[in-house]
């Protein structure tokens, strides 16, 4: 018993003297020298394997005592330990890729991280595209890049003669674009037609311009049938479903949203032998489309039939518009049919053809009773020569058609037609006649496309850009195109509609 | 101890007797060639031949078109050696307690007056086997023997006899049910024109596992906004039964067939 009373009494002293024992720490903190970083957005979009220059706007409490270093990581891999990002893209896929700025306190160890977006896009992505047509019939692509601030310069104009490993092929026919969400993000999709090649159909996007999906005689779900596929015209509904006319036939493309894979439907079966051209679809959805037939010279409906009655040969298929549909009062389009459209979430038809006697102007509709002719107008436009160029205004120039004579531009109201200069281009700009006419995506700007026949140049095209509202010419690019078959305004000249991803030249 | 080593003579007597004894080995006949049916070897899931041979020859109708009526099933059989410079007939007969298949599916005249030609080492028997009703609710099979003859001794045991097994069986899908209300009741003349109309490949759109969509692997539900290429290919199929007049096993006298997915 008294052998374990020692130990008790040690420890009791211990505790004691533990407790006499003074605290000899340090309690006069210092704040650490904290780090911001501002100045570096979201996103960048950058062309691949392009110059990048990020200057952050980089604060810290003590800036003379602030000892930083800096790592610009692109996927994990650092790319410059600069303060100032200025580099040379290295090799990226298309597409998002992460990238962040670190920073590092070397005197705390402390480490701050922004990290933001790079949008890589390939050399073709936002702006003017032209279509056009070698001597010979062979395609080439032209494209003048969105450039802000005082817009593109000769430099800035490309040429693609195929999307990837793809070669378009000759008799180029189309260039139609569609906006929408793509790889994460939102982009153009560009349907490329052309009607004598390997490759009659090359879909490809402004993100990547590499061939997404190629539309062949292969595509058609039945093989067994030997259609052929030469498209002359694609249309794409407001449901986004897409149609083409090949030959003069009409047919669907089944497409598969996610993918933008898809296969061509039987053309469209009728009773009687058409040539369809110039398909406008109904602006509000409805499923029906206006056609022209080349053979009669006349516009008819084409629709898919509801129901089935086998002893008449009919077959309900809502893929296959094989029901033709007579119009009201219909009559023969007189002259070169130049030009079709329908107003967006209408149903009615605006049909411009051109004679001797001027422009015709035509319009069709649909009603309660069904589909009539309802008026023709002729405007006298004597003295032409050739086909003119002819554009429907958008954006700023909406509600308005453009036409030119010689080099001088015509503009008429759509509704009450009527007749007026526009613009008269000057007589020394040595650049021959106009061949195209088109707006950028906001239709702020005119695009004209001439064409000098006599030019010794191997490209004898031009293209001038004219302000729409004080009608001046503000951009020249001699010589940079074959003939102008279409054009595509994929943001040109649009930068802050809030869903193109402010991508365009107009800032 | 005398005992034991008794027993030790004896045994080694024993094991000296046999020994000795002369085995009966049958001489390698220089004279004959030796005969056997050249029977498939199985394949692997690539498509490869392995080293196992097939148990029988078997052949399905049930992927085939509707028009197809008939099929040639070949069997081949080889000698072992050269060449000879003249026709070897040989026999091959039918075993016909393993066989089921009735004469008016085939013709068992094929097998007489066979022979590897001259100058050849195999022969091929064209099996032509018609396309019956009977074959949509059961298996057939021809059993077929070889014989020593004159010419051939028979060689490899396991390939003297082969069994040739056809039919035109084609069962309702797992993936019919939920497709129902689209295709309607089960029948094999629809479930035989949509292998022929979505054949593997007719459709670009990949299931979430990467495979490729076909009669074989449905899309997990109807649904034409999911699957519009799917339903492009249903549409060709109502057509062709709006434009075809076809009846269940082609009896008049039933419904006949058509596919209630509407427009």
């Amino acid at each position: 018993m008294k052998m374990n009373k020692i130990p008790y009494g040690f420890f009791v002293i211990c505790l004691l003297l533990g407790a006499c024992a003074e605290d000899k720490g340090n309690y006069d903190y210092t704040s650490v020298n904290e780090v911001t970083i501002d100045s570096i957005f979201s996103t960048y979009s950058c062309e691949a394997g392009s110059r990048l220059y990020i200057k952050p706007d980089i604060k810290s409490l003590d800036e003379t005592t602030a000892d930083l270093s800096y790592s610009w990581s692109i996927k994990d891999t650092e790319v410059s330990t600069d303060k100032i990002l200025d580099i040379m893209l290295p090799p990226l896929d298309y597409g998002q890729q992460l990238a962040a700025l670190t920073i590092t306190d070397n005197v705390t160890k402390m480490q701050y991280r922004r990290t933001f977006w790079l949008e890589i896009v390939n050399p073709f992505n936002w702006g003017y595209y032209f279509l056009t047509r070698k001597e010979g019939g062979a395609t080439e692509m032209a494209y003048i890049q969105a450039v802000p601030g005082d817009g593109p310069a000769l430099k800035d104009v490309k040429y693609a003669t195929g999307c990837g490993d793809y070669e378009f092929g000759n008799e180029p026919s189309q260039l139609v674009g569609s906006f929408g969400s793509l790889l994460g993000s939102y982009y153009w999709t560009i349907t490329i037609l052309t009607r004598d090649g390997n490759y009659p159909a090359i879909i490809t996007n402004n993100a990547t311009f590499i061939a997404n999906s190629l539309i062949t005689e292969e595509s058609f779900s039945d093989l067994s049938a030997g259609y052929h596929f030469s498209p002359e015209r694609n249309i794409t509904t407001i449901r986004k479903e897409q149609y083409f006319v090949s030959e003069g036939k009409f047919l669907k493309y089944i497409m598969d949203s996610g993918t933008g894979l898809g296969k061509l439907y039987r053309p469209a079966s009728h009773d009687k032998e058409y040539y369809w051209s110039n398909p406008c679809f109904a602006g509000n959805g409805l499923a029906f489309c206006w056609v022209y037939d080349e053979l009669t010279r006349r516009f008819y409906v084409i629709e898919p039939y509801k129901t089935s009655n086998p002893a008449l040969g009919i077959y309900a298929d809502a893929n296959a518009f094989d029901k033709v549909v007579e119009i009201a009062d219909n009559l023969e389009i007189k002259g070169e049919l130049i030009y079709t459209s329908v107003a967006n979430y209408t149903t009615k038809l605006n049909a411009y053809s051109i004679d001797a006697d001027g422009i015709h102007a035509y319009s069709f509709d649909k009603s309660s009773d069904g589909y009539s002719f309802l008026d023709e107008i002729v405007l006298s436009f004597d003295n032409l020569n050739g086909k003119p160029a002819f554009a429907v205004g958008n954006g700023i120039a909406a509600n308005h058609w453009y036409i030119n004579r010689g080099n001088v531009i015509y503009y008429s109201p759509i509704e009450a037609p009527q007749l007026n200069i526009w613009k008269e281009l000057p007589s020394d700009l040595g650049l021959g006649t106009i061949e195209f006419i088109g707006f950028s995506a906001r239709g702020s700007r005119m695009v004209v496309v001439l064409y000098d026949e006599n030019s010794p140049e191997e490209r004898k095209g031009s293209v001038i850009f004219i302000n729409v509202e004080d009608k001046k010419i503000t951009h020249t690019f001699p010589h940079i195109l074959h003939h102008c078959v279409d054009y595509g305004k994929f943001n040109a000249y649009d930068g802050t509609f809030p869903f193109t991803n402010n991508m365009g030249d107009e800032k | 101890m005398k005992k034991t080593l008794y027993s030790w003579l004896v045994v080694f007597g024993c094991l000296l007797s046999v020994s000795c004894q002369q085995e009966d080995i049958d001489a390698y006949d220089e004279v004959k060639d030796y005969i056997y049916i050249d029977i498939p070897y199985m394949l692997d899931n690539f498509g490869r031949e392995t080293n196992t041979r097939v148990d029988s020859i078997a052949y399905s109708f049930a992927l085939d078109e509707l028009s197809v009526e008939d099929t040639v099933i070949n069997v081949v059989v080889k000698k072992i050696g050269v060449p000879a410079p003249e026709d070897c007939p040989y026999t091959l007969e039918l075993v016909d307690e393993k066989t089921t298949a009735t004469s008016d599916l085939w013709n068992p005249e094929i097998l007489k007056n066979r022979s590897i030609k001259s100058g050849k080492i195999a022969d091929t028997v064209a099996i032509r086997i018609k396309r019956a009703l009977i074959l949509r609710d059961q298996w057939m099979q021809i059993s077929l023997r070889l014989r020593p003859n004159e010419y051939f001794e028979t060689g490899y045991a396991n390939l003297q006899e082969v069994k040739v097994s056809f039919s035109d069986i084609l069962s309702r899908p797992s993936w019919w049910g939920t497709w129902q209300s689209v295709f309607g009741e089960f029948s094999r003349e629809k479930y035989q024109k949509w292998i022929e109309i979505y054949y593997l490949g007719a459709d670009p759109k990949l299931a979430s596992d990467k495979t490729p969509y076909y009669w074989n692997n449905m899309p997990s539900y109807p649904n034409e906004s999911w699957y519009p290429i799917t339903y492009s290919y249903i549409r060709m199929l109502r057509e062709y039964f709006e434009k075809n007049e076809v009846y269940p096993d082609g009896d008049s006298s039933k419904p006949r067939i058509k596919i209630p997915f509407a427009n």
